[in-house]
C-alpha cells in the first residue's frame, strides 16, 4: 500500500510517532516535494521556538497532597 | 551499579496496599509534567497549585475507591484527569487574568534559565513570556491540544482519547496551533533564535 504523505503525516514524523518504515517515506517524500520541505522546516523551526516549558509546583502542594493521602488513609484503617 | 525504576503500575500497586511512599515517588517523577501542563491551560500560577492539588486528590480517591484500571497508564490517566479540572476552571472565569506573582514578578522568573550572562537572560524571559502569551491566544483546542503534545508529550492517540475526538482531528488541530503561532510570531515581530 502506497501510503500518501501528508502535513499530519509530517507532524506525526516530527513529534517522533513515525515507525521505521514510514519514517522512510516521510524522508524519501521531503527530498522529491519541495512544499513538503518547506512545511517540514517551518514546523521545526516553530517547534524549535516553543523549547522546553518545565515548571515545579510549590513543595508546599506536594506536602498538602502527601498529607492529604496519609491522613485519609489512617481514617480508612 | 544502576538503580531499577520502579514502573508506575507497580508503585499505585504497592500505593493502594498502603505504602505512601509509593505516591511519593510518583509524584515525584510526573508533577513536573502534571504541573506545567496545569499552568499551560490555566495561565495562572496560584490555579495550577490549586488544581494540581486537586488533581492528585481526585487520584487519591479514584484509588481507593478501586477505579483505576491495570491497564491504564498512569500520567495519561492523571493528565486526564488535570484536563478536566483546568477546562472545568477555564470555563468557570470570564477572562484569564495575566500571571504575576504577590509582588508582581514576572512569572518566568520562576523559570530556571541557562544563560551566559544577565542579558542573554533578560532577552531570553521576555521572549519566553511573549511566546507564552502568544500560546495563550490560541483557541482552546488548540492550544490544548499543543501543551498536550508538545510541553506533556502524551502521543496524538492519547491526546484523541483524552478529548474524546478522533486522532486526525487532533492532529489537525496542532496544524493550526503551529500556523496560526507561526502568523502571531510574525505580526509580533518576535524575535526567538
Amino acid at each position: 500500500m502506497n501510503e500518501i504523505v501528508t502535513h499530519n503525516t509530517i507532524l506525526q514524523y516530527v513529534y517522533g510517532e513515525t515507525d521505521a518504515a514510514r519514517e522512510i517515506l516521510v524522508k524519501e517524500a521531503l527530498v522529491r516535494n519541495p512544499d513538503l520541505l518547506h512545511y517540514y522546516n517551518q514546523t521545526m523551526e516553530v517547534k524549535r521556538m516553543l523549547g522546553n516549558f518545565a515548571e515545579e509546583p510549590n513543595p508546599t502542594s506536594v506536602a498538602i497532597i502527601s498529607e492529604y493521602s496519609h491522613d485519609s488513609h489512617t481514617e480508612a484503617v | 551499579m544502576q538503580k531499577e525504576i520502579i514502573a508506575d503500575g507497580v508503585l499505585l500497586k504497592v500505593y493502594m496496599e498502603g505504602n505512601e511512599s509509593a505516591l511519593e515517588t510518583l509524584i515525584k517523577r510526573h508533577k513536573s509534567r502534571i504541573f506545567s501542563s496545569i499552568y499551560l491551560l490555566v495561565n495562572d500560577r496560584y490555579l495550577a497549585e490549586d488544581i494540581f492539588q486537586e488533581t492528585f486528590i481526585k487520584i487519591i480517591h479514584c484509588l481507593r475507591g478501586g477505579k483505576y484500571r491495570d491497564e491504564d497508564k498512569f500520567l495519561p490517566w492523571a493528565l486526564r484527569i488535570a484536563r478536566n479540572l483546568s477546562i472545568d476552571c477555564i470555563r468557570q472565569k470570564s477572562r484569564i487574568p495575566m500571571i504575576s506573582d504577590t509582588e508582581g514578578n514576572n512569572i518566568f522568573d520562576y523559570i530556571q534559565v541557562v544563560e551566559d550572562s544577565c542579558e542573554k537572560s533578560m532577552v531570553l524571559k521576555e521572549q519566553n513570556q511573549s511566546l507564552r502569551n502568544l500560546i495563550n491566544q490560541l483557541p482552546d483546542e488548540q492550544k490544548e491540544v499543543l501543551v498536550l503534545r508538545h510541553y506533556a508529550d502524551l502521543s496524538f492517540k492519547e491526546i484523541a482519547e483524552m478529548t474524546d475526538s478522533n486522532i486526525n482531528t487532533c492532529i489537525g488541530r496542532m496544524h493550526y496551533a503551529l500556523l496560526n503561532l507561526r502568523r502571531m510570531i510574525k505580526k509580533n515581530l518576535v524575535q526567538v533564535k
